[in-house]
């Protein structure tokens, strides 16, 4: 065992991987057939030192059965993540993630979610050479989040705008696939618990514009906050780009058939249907966790309507708007108005005296020297993404690969895909 | 006399006289039917879900 | 290998259409009475022919009780000039139990030797027609072929079977040699699809007819074919009705030329005058009101016709709304009894009362509610919510002061909204980009949602070879 040890570090401090990753494969069967051997050995390990080694013989130990006591593993991964470089963890990438997923799978288990999203956070950044890059550990550190309900850690990752996706193994896609989609799931819910709809939304369209043969529950679940969200942000549902898949309509629609009439009704403007489509399926709602949602559209329909109100009245009493919003009498009504006004919803005034809202215009008049500097960085953003397209476009567009397939299909036959590609100004 | 009701069928007609008069409503094939197929081709039906109710505004004070 | 990513899924462009569009109107009346009428139905019936003016008849009977007897009676009549036993049975029974509603038990006998004596001449007479069919196709004499097929048509339509009358009309096609043949098809065609209400086929036909027309150079002045121009026209203008273009279905009957019209086997000449009066209400703004409808001088002899309709139409013009407005209720109920109009009456009446609302307050800075009430026959607040649904469909630009019932013309700050719709573009392109650089990783990862396959040796599909 004193010998093995030795030889790792030697090993480790020549940077000979190659033999390194032998003599570890070599002794599986013997020296590291129980977590003991191994702590014994991980032990005597320095992780900044000996980092490779840490990392793999972690990996191997979380895969046994009986991993032996969590404190100590927890600890240890603790130690890998936070003191093995970045550099030496981007050798052993795949093996980083197994230990972020079982680490995961066990905190949840023992409902302390909270402790493994330092470790997580800090594991995503070890793992990327960009920001931009998503990893399979992201979907880890959201569902940690959501669970802990602390949603903050999160934010600095979901608010970066993805461009990569590095593999978690090549062998096995549908894993991808998976930590995919819950990332832009999980993420979705995140934002949709802080209010910030818009942002929900683009998560969810991105799980559910996923393409698909087949149906994919955690697609389904998407497709019904989508629903939900996109009637609380836009007051219908919004379209769905042309490159969804079908199985969005084909399936996902039918089987949120309870969703599509809440929606209905909610075109309706009518508060007695929309109840009267909740009632019918407030079992639906409840088993799908989205009654929470659900109610928060019943309520803001209300809204949506009392902003319709803006544009067609300059005043109006609160007698009268609450015959039109259908609510039950003025003291709501005032209660919903004044609630707009602070939220900044509506611009507003009411007269105490004989109750008679007036409403103004948006009092923002695009003029001030902070607003057009706001525009201008807006602009500015986005010049950069599309020079970033216009680069991604040049480069694709030099793909060998690309090139090839191209070349084959206009040396074949006129398909479609030739025609497109010439409307899109590529070839 | 000839019989009457034969649906017509010529070249000028394709889809014989009252194709533009068909409601082509089939929406939704029945539910059941697209539960069956789901339950084939579906994936991802043990992801953690179990979040309970993360928007209930009600809930939160 | 990796599925290379095309850029070229720039679908975004047009967003694929998810919404549910809710048609919840359907059959909303189909069952209604009306009481009382202008209608005469002995003048009535002069103006059409054939199976239409049958169905005209019948669709009077049964919404209006007073004038039930005397439809069926004059139907009743009319179909025993065909061969159409099948319709005079029908309209036997329904005779037979108005009669003994009104106590009158003398014409409620169905004529069953009547009935089998026309089966048979029927069927001598379309045995006779179908040997002069064949010995025509023996000779291969193309116009008598042609002939043979038109003669079959026009018995399968006396017997009223619209689908072997549609079939045997289309077939005289192959025969047609000359432009004035294809039109006389496309005549025959247009008529039974009118029949069997498919207006999708009324229109293609009417383009056909109309484009081999054209082919005719100087003969299409000849007093014939401006009669088949003015068919041609109303037909068009009856299909668009059908189908709700009621714009495009006015500028059809506007086209047609009084001294030329003869369609009994369609529509009368007044109907042009009510169809294209109320159309052109229901869908012209003034500018178009005036230069196509009052001052086109053969639609003006159309409206001679309909007194009523051509007061409608100038009060309209002249912004007399009030008495616009009573002129037409007074004459819904006879349009309500049109079998081709009754079905749209509610929905051109509501456009052009939006319309007046909207012309009423067009030159406006601010109109007082009361007065405006006034104006339309209504009430404050059911004008006030006539106008918020205005406001909200973009069709008035005023907002309402309900503390003091004014409307107030909104003055539209063009910068500002600019501004916001440039933002609003902005913040959608951010997007759009966005999804399109995540959706590349996606397809150059080859992320795709699959189920493993059940079957053992199939091959794992989803790779880009």
């Amino acid at each position: 065992m004193e010998d093995f040890i030795c030889a790792i570090k030697t090993l480790c401090a020549d940077k000979n991987n190659q033999q390194l990753s032998e003599l570890l494969n070599k002794n599986t069967d013997q020296l590291l057939q129980n977590a003991t051997n191994i702590d014994q050995v991980v032990g005597a390990l320095d992780p900044e030192q000996h980092s490779l080694a840490f990392l793999a013989l972690l990996s191997l130990k979380v895969t046994f059965p009986n991993p032996g006591d969590f404190e100590l593993l927890y600890m240890q991964i603790q130690q890998c993540v936070n003191m093995c470089p970045a550099e030496q963890i981007q050798l052993l990438k795949v093996q980083l993630c197994q230990l972020c997923h079982y680490l995961t799978s066990q905190l949840l288990e023992k409902k302390q979610p909270l402790k493994g999203i330092k470790i997580l956070a800090m594991a995503i950044t070890k793992l990327q050479t960009s920001p931009l890059q998503l990893t399979s550990v992201h979907a880890d550190l959201m569902q940690l989040c959501l669970v802990a309900k602390c949603f903050k850690p999160a934010l600095p990752f979901l608010e970066e705008d993805i461009a990569e996706i590095i593999k978690e193994s090549s062998q096995d896609p549908p894993s991808d696939v998976r930590q995919f989609l819950l990332y832009y799931y999980y993420g979705g819910m995140i934002y949709t618990a802080l209010k910030n709809f818009d942002r929900a939304l683009f998560f969810y369209e991105i799980a559910i514009t996923t393409p698909a043969s087949d149906i994919s529950y955690i697609m389904l679940n998407a497709y019904k906050k989508f629903i939900l969200v996109s009637l609380l942000e836009h007051a219908k549902i919004i379209n769905l780009p042309k490159y969804t898949s079908h199985v969005v309509m084909k399936y996902l629609k039918p089987l949120s058939s309870p969703y599509h009439d809440l929606a209905d009704a909610y075109a309706s403007r009518n508060p007695s249907s929309v109840n009267a489509v909740v009632a019918k399926n407030v079992d639906h709602f409840t088993a799908d966790t989205n009654m929470g949602l659900v109610k928060q559209v019943m309520t803001s329909l209300y809204k949506v309507t009392i902003k319709r109100l803006t544009k067609t009245f300059l005043t109006l009493s609160l007698n009268d708007m609450a015959n039109r919003v259908g609510l039950d009498n003025t003291e709501e009504a005032e209660r919903y108005v004044l609630q707009m006004i602070e939220d900044g919803e509506i611009y507003a005034s009411i007269n105490q005296k004989d109750g008679m809202v007036s409403f103004h215009n948006n009092p923002e008049k695009y003029n001030d020297p902070r607003m057009l500097k706001r525009l201008d960085d807006q602009i500015r953003a986005y010049q950069s993404l599309d020079d970033k397209l216009h680069s991604m476009d040049s480069m694709l567009a030099l793909n060998p690969q690309y090139i090839k397939k191209t070349n084959d299909i206009s040396g074949g036959f006129d398909d479609e895909g030739l025609g497109k590609m010439k409307d899109d100004g590529i070839l | 006399m000839k019989p009457t009701g034969v649906p017509v069928q010529d070249e000028m007609f394709p889809e014989g006289v009252d194709a533009g008069l068909m409601d082509m409503d089939e929406a939704c094939s029945s539910n059941m039917m697209v539960e069956l197929a789901a339950s084939e081709r579906a994936v991802h039906g043990d992801f953690f879900n179990a979040f309970g109710d993360l928007f209930d505004d009600d809930d939160l004070s | 290998m990796p599925l290379v990513a095309r850029p070229a899924d720039q679908g975004y462009l047009e967003p694929m259409q998810v919404d549910l569009v809710s048609e919840s109107q359907a059959n909303v009346d189909s069952e209604f009475n009306v009481e009382s009428t202008t209608l005469e139905l002995d003048y009535f019936s002069l103006n059409y022919a054939g199976l239409s003016k049958l169905r005209r008849l019948l669709f009077i009977a049964k919404h209006c009780p007073c004038l039930e007897l005397d439809a069926l009676k004059l139907a009743h009549d009319n179909v025993k000039q065909t061969f159409n036993t099948k319709l005079y049975a029908q309209i036997a029974i329904k005779l037979g139990e108005a009669s003994s509603r009104a106590g009158e038990a003398e014409n409620s006998q169905m004529d069953v030797n009547w009935i089998e004596a026309t089966n048979k001449k029927a069927a001598v007479k379309l045995e006779h027609l179908d040997t002069d069919l064949k010995t025509h196709k023996a000779n291969t004499i193309k116009e008598s072929i042609r002939r043979g097929h038109d003669d079959l048509g026009d018995h399968h339509l006396d017997c009223g079977d619209l689908n072997n009358a549609l079939k045997c009309y289309s077939r005289s096609r192959d025969y047609c040699s000359v432009p004035k043949h294809i039109i006389n098809m496309c005549l025959n065609v247009i008529k039974v699809s009118a029949l069997l209400k498919n207006w999708a086929h009324v229109l293609n036909f009417v383009n056909k007819a109309e484009s081999s027309i054209e082919l005719m150079g100087e003969q299409r002045e000849k007093p014939a074919n401006l009669v088949i121009a003015t068919k041609l026209k109303c037909a068009a203008g009856l299909a668009e009705l059908a189908l709700k273009k009621y714009k495009s279905a006015a500028k059809h009957f506007l086209l047609a030329q009084f001294d030329h019209f003869e369609y009994k086997e369609l529509i009368s000449a007044h109907d042009v005058a009510v169809y294209g009066g109320l159309c052109a209400l229901a869908t012209f703004d003034r500018q178009e009101l005036r230069t196509k409808v009052l001052s086109n001088s053969s639609f003006k002899l159309f409206l001679e016709l309909d007194p009523q309709i051509r007061d409608v139409l100038h009060k309209f013009y002249e912004s007399q709304y009030a008495s616009c407005l009573k002129i037409l209720d007074d004459i819904k109920d006879n349009f309500r009894l049109d079998l081709y109009l009754s079905s749209h009456v509610n929905t051109l009446y509501s456009k052009i009362r939006n319309r007046a609302l909207i012309q009423y307050f067009s030159p406006y800075v601010s109109a007082d509610m009361g007065k405006m009430a006034q104006s339309f026959n209504t009430t404050v607040p059911a004008l006030e919510d006539e106008l918020t649904q205005l406001i909200l469909d973009d069709q008035i630009q005023a907002r309402i002061d309900s503390h003091n019932k004014i409307l107030f013309a909104r003055e539209v700050d063009q910068r500002s909204t600019t501004f916001e719709k440039a933002i609003k573009m902005g913040k959608e392109y951010d997007k759009r980009a966005k999804a399109l650089i995540i959706r590349a990783a996606v397809i150059s990862n080859q992320i795709y949602v699959k189920s493993p396959p059940r079957d053992t040796n199939a091959v794992d599909s989803g790779s880009s070879r």
